[in-house]
């Protein structure tokens, strides 16, 4: 019958091959066995590229954050140096937390520009300093180096505390930084080294160190994926270059801000489209920082409007044609963005249930209150500074740090915070040593007497050249040495 | 916007996207405005200037057509019109400063040495045109040139428009070629390849293999070639060294990165660019250096230059007279400034050198059989690309004191090498590895693949699809789909860990 033909099985051509299709699983295998080995590989060029090694902060619920441990630093973003942080987050090789005998310990406590990735460990000031104070076959002078980026003063107190003293050190000496006195209250960000704990001396009060900043951060939807991802941080390079770039387009790249903004949060973004949309008043800065989240407490009266260019708070890009080749350069960390409900409730807590803050919500020079205030704290915190260090045995020196902004200041370059240059911040530094007898070094001074050309040396962008490490050794080498001889106070 | 930038990587899904779900018109109005959007994202005055000379130069098209067809002579007027239009705009843009600031050095130059004479001499400074050169009006006037002169000669003009608009402007070959012939590109244009998977993949592969050779190698070494050329005294040997190989590396991962991107943007949208490159590092000589190096400005000035000079015709002067003007010509397009009439000199008096020694290996022909020769062939390579090497760093220095300081360094041994150090914090030889050990791959297993006699039953001849395995080479797309895709991935990470702080224009975008 015709119509049953076509029913009837015929043998199959071997020529003619069936196309069977596979599961999903077994289609999807060899996409992702090739992506894994992708992976793979770029780990291992990175590696060998010592690329993607720039995340080295872990969090701290005390400090905020601090170095990681075991890790391999290529630092590129400013001058080329290589580091490894051993076990202990300390960058000079082959120390021991015993202090070895016949050895002088200097402490160096400050932020990254102590810190100096930018330079290979043995070209910081420290390692100069331990070379040209040690004698050979005699007294050996171990300078150790625990400079954190974004470190405020509050945080280099906690740090004294539980990571420096058990090092044994003879001196500690504590490198302020420009700003380092509005750090001590200020607000957290994106930025891992922006995170810090607070320290507040009210009128009649005493000093509070508290980290419940830190510890309001540590809720945020960033921190908790910064702790998921740890193991990716500490040991994926990729990760380092991802972290990296999403960092730096988060600063620079407005059509990433705009397609970010609108994945994330569509109203707020349609706003602030619009926000930005209308004429605005030129002679005002980019972006603000409050400073003050209440208008209850008293500094929001008189200077909550307050704004500021500071680097680790989110200054906008540096454009430094002097330096780095006509190649924009983004601050070193930091973003203009700050989250105001992150900037902690405890300090304005603290204040609004103060007297003197409740009456200072009125008065008509909020400003002066602040400056009173934050230079309180940071005499406080340098009173518990000397203190701890004298129950330990130890001498406590302060020195200031020599700062491009105030030195050869790159266009665009903020030189003020608050209306307070670096040179006003020195002179109330210099105020509370002096009444308190604690030695000052100041190496900004000794920086201002060069030439402009070679005050240009000094820096990279913002931190310290190989130059401008020796600089810094050959200003603190003369106390040191006065200092090795002497008794601690 | 520039290849490399986050803009172009949303703009191009979206051509993409729109371009396959539209037809006719409406998909020619759109790569219209698409490459006009493209262009004006720089600066939307430029777009005018793009917009008058498409419309002039599309009138003149039609005009000469219909006056050749009438028998007119009006046909070489419009055909002159054109060419002075053109090449006048070329001229006012590109070097006006050139010839302005020259004639008052010769006026300068004249008064300081002709004695009493030059007391009638007025002093005379140069006034600067202060104008931006638009971008890539050396490659569409060399285009227009070629539409005019082309439908002088009898091909047929571009009746559409929206055509001509498309070929003048279209945004893959817009800002630094290739220099298409409008006839293969409305033919292309017309009938556009089908999207398929192996479209895909030959496009996408094009993308990420220019975003890779620009970003991650060409970005990362000019860096430290700019270090190095912007050196205000005589640099070491190894400095010297550094610099000038690293500028001829970075000219062509720059270019070819380009064209690549370029290509494969257009491949997406199913039509096929000229090619440009074709591994011109590896020329045996120059003039077979320059028959793979820019080839679509080598073909141009071949038939637009050099043939209408005369060619090869005449005697043995006028060759030489013919290949030196070429070759001045190209130094002079790359730039108004003498280092770039010297690298064309130079390249023409090359030319003219390889041309006779060509002719003396076919009268002497035990010569040439030892330079046929698998030595004599490398040789051929090493001696070219040390000349291209020199003359390149005559064309990268920003003046002729700067290339001196780089030329005399290479013999300055014994010096430090300062550029090491940048070298390490680019990674740069990673990258370079990792390139070099890709194509090295590719290319073995493509010979492999395409070694004869190892099909299946001659299913796909030649194609050798059995021989390697189907997880690692597919024979319709090269690497099977999850290779391609992994092979992406890492490139893209690569290309995030090289990229510099900020993206830099593309080095054939001021010509």
């Amino acid at each position: 019958m015709v119509l049953s033909a076509p029913e009837k099985k015929s043998p199959v051509s071997p020529a003619a091959p069936v196309c069977v299709r596979k599961p999903w699983p077994v289609r999807l295998a060899p996409y992702l066995v090739w992506q894994v080995i992708a992976v793979l590989f770029v780990e291992l060029v990175l590696f060998s590229a010592g690329l993607g090694e720039e995340e080295i902060f872990k969090l701290d619920p005390e400090l905020g954050s601090k170095h990681m441990t075991n890790k391999r630093i290529t630092w590129r973003s400013e001058g080329y140096a290589q580091s490894y942080l051993d076990a202990d987050g300390m960058r000079e090789p082959g120390l021991t937390v015993a202090k070895p005998a016949n050895t002088y310990r200097v402490a160096l406590l400050g932020d990254s520009m102590v810190e100096g990735l930018q330079v290979p460990i043995e070209d910081t000031f420290g390692q100069i300093l331990s070379r040209q104070l040690s004698q050979p076959g005699g007294r050996q002078v171990q300078v150790l180096n625990f400079g954190m980026s974004g470190y405020s003063t509050a945080q280099e107190y906690l740090q004294l505390k539980k990571a420096v003293l058990k090092y044994q050190p003879d001196l500690v000496l504590l490198c302020y930084n420009s700003r380092d006195i509005f750090e001590n209250w200020s607000p957290a960000d994106q930025v891992i080294t922006n995170v810090r704990p607070y320290a507040l001396h009210l009128p009649g009060g005493r000093l509070v160190v508290g980290n419940d900043t830190v510890l309001a951060w540590l809720k945020s939807p960033r921190a908790r994926l910064l702790r998921q991802v740890d193991w990716l941080r500490q040991n994926s390079r990729i990760w380092g270059i991802i972290s990296g770039l999403e960092l730096e387009m988060s600063f620079r790249n407005p059509v990433y801000r705009a397609v970010i903004g609108f994945l994330t949060r569509p109203k707020k973004a349609i706003r602030e489209l619009f926000a930005a949309l209308k004429p605005g008043d030129a002679s005002k800065p980019a972006f603000q920082i409050r400073t003050f989240e209440s208008t209850a407490s008293p500094p929001a009266a008189g200077s909550g409007a307050q704004t500021s260019g500071n680097a680790r708070t989110g200054a906008p890009v540096v454009s430094d044609k002097v330096l780095s080749g006509a190649v924009a350069v983004k601050p070193e960390n930091g973003r203009p963005a700050v989250r105001p409900q992150l900037i902690s409730a405890a300090p304005n807590a603290v204040l609004e249930r103060s007297p003197i803050a409740q009456s200072a919500a009125g008065q008509p020079d909020g400003r002066k209150t602040y400056i009173e205030l934050i230079t309180r704290t940071l005499s406080s915190l340098i009173d518990e500074m000397r203190r701890e260090s004298r129950q330990a045995g130890c001498s406590f020196a302060i020195a200031t740090l020599p700062v491009r902004a105030a030195l050869c200041p790159a266009p665009g370059m903020d030189t003020a915070f608050f209306n307070i240059d670096y040179p006003q911040e020195i002179e109330m530094l210099s105020q509370i040593c002096r009444d308190r007898h604690i030695p000052l070094i100041d190496c900004q001074k000794v920086a201002e007497r060069l030439s402009p050309r070679k005050r240009k040396a000094l820096f990279y962008t913002m931190h310290l050249t190989r130059a401008g490490h020796q600089f810094l050794a050959d200003c603190l080498c003369g106390y040191l040495q006065r200092q090795i001889g002497q008794p601690a106070q | 916007m520039i290849f490399s930038s986050l803009q172009y990587l949303i703009f191009l899904p979206i051509v993409v996207f729109l371009y396959w779900r539209t037809t006719g018109g409406v998909r020619l109005a759109l790569v219209v405005l698409a490459s006009y959007f493209f262009y004006m994202s720089w600066l939307p005055a430029y777009g005018l200037l793009l917009f008058a000379l498409t419309c002039a130069n599309w009138l003149l098209g039609l005009a000469i057509e219909r006056s050749r067809t009438a028998g007119s002579r009006y046909s070489q007027v419009f055909l002159v019109l054109g060419l002075i239009l053109n090449l006048g705009c070329l001229c006012y843009y590109k070097y006006t400063n050139f010839f302005l600031s020259n004639i008052a050095a010769c006026l300068s130059w004249m008064r300081g040495n002709a004695g009493y004479a030059g007391s009638f001499i007025p002093a005379w400074d140069a006034p600067v045109l202060k104008v931006l050169l638009p971008l890539g009006i050396s490659f569409f006037v060399f285009e227009f040139v070629h539409y005019l002169v082309d439908v002088y000669k009898g091909d047929k003009p571009v009746r559409s428009w929206m055509e001509f608009a498309a070929f003048a402007s279209f945004f893959p070959s817009q800002i630094a070629g290739p220099i298409k012939r409008y006839q293969d590109f409305l033919h292309r244009l017309r009938q556009p390849e089908r999207w398929t998977g192996p479209l895909f993949y030959e496009g996408m592969a094009l993308v990420m293999q220019g975003l890779f050779k620009k970003v991650a190698i060409a970005d990362p070494i000019g860096a430290i070639v700019y270090t190095g050329f912007t050196c205000s005294h005589t640099l070491s040997s190894a400095d010297a060294l550094v610099a000038s190989i690293g500028f001829v590396i970075q000219v062509y991962c720059d270019f070819s990165g380009y064209t690549d991107i370029g290509r494969g943007s257009a491949l997406l949208i199913g039509i096929r660019l000229p090619e440009n490159f074709q591994l011109p590092y590896l020329s045996h000589d120059l003039a077979d250096f320059w028959r793979r190096w820019h080839m679509s400005l080598s073909y141009w000035l071949r038939d637009y230059v050099y043939i209408p000079l005369g060619g090869s015709r005449g005697n043995r002067w006028i060759n030489w007279r013919n290949l030196f003007l070429t070759m001045v010509a190209c130094g002079l397009w790359h730039g108004a400034a003498w280092h770039y009439v010297i690298f064309g000199s130079m390249q023409g008096i090359g030319l003219i050198v390889n041309r006779e020694w060509k002719n003396l290996l076919s009268a002497v022909s035990p010569l040439g059989a030892v330079c046929n020769t698998w030595f004599g062939k490398q040789l051929g390579t090493f001696l070219t690309m040390s000349f291209i090497t020199v003359s390149y760093t005559v064309f990268r220095a920003p003046d002729m004191a700067h290339a001196r300081y780089v030329l005399s360094g290479l013999f300055n041994v014994g010096s430090q090498c300062t550029l090491w150090e940048p070298i390490l914090k680019s990674a740069v030889l990673q990258f370079l590895s990792v390139y070099t050990g890709f194509w090295l791959l590719t290319s073995a297993l493509k010979a492999i693949s395409s070694s004869p006699g190892q099909s299946a039953a001659g299913q796909h001849p030649g194609l050798g699809s059995r021989r390697l395995p189907s997880f690692i080479w597919d024979h319709r797309v090269g690497y099977s789909p999850p290779v391609k895709l992994a092979a992406w991935t890492a490139a893209l990470i690569l290309m995030v860990a090289a990229k510099p702080t900020e993206a830099t224009p593309f080095v054939y975008f001021q010509f």
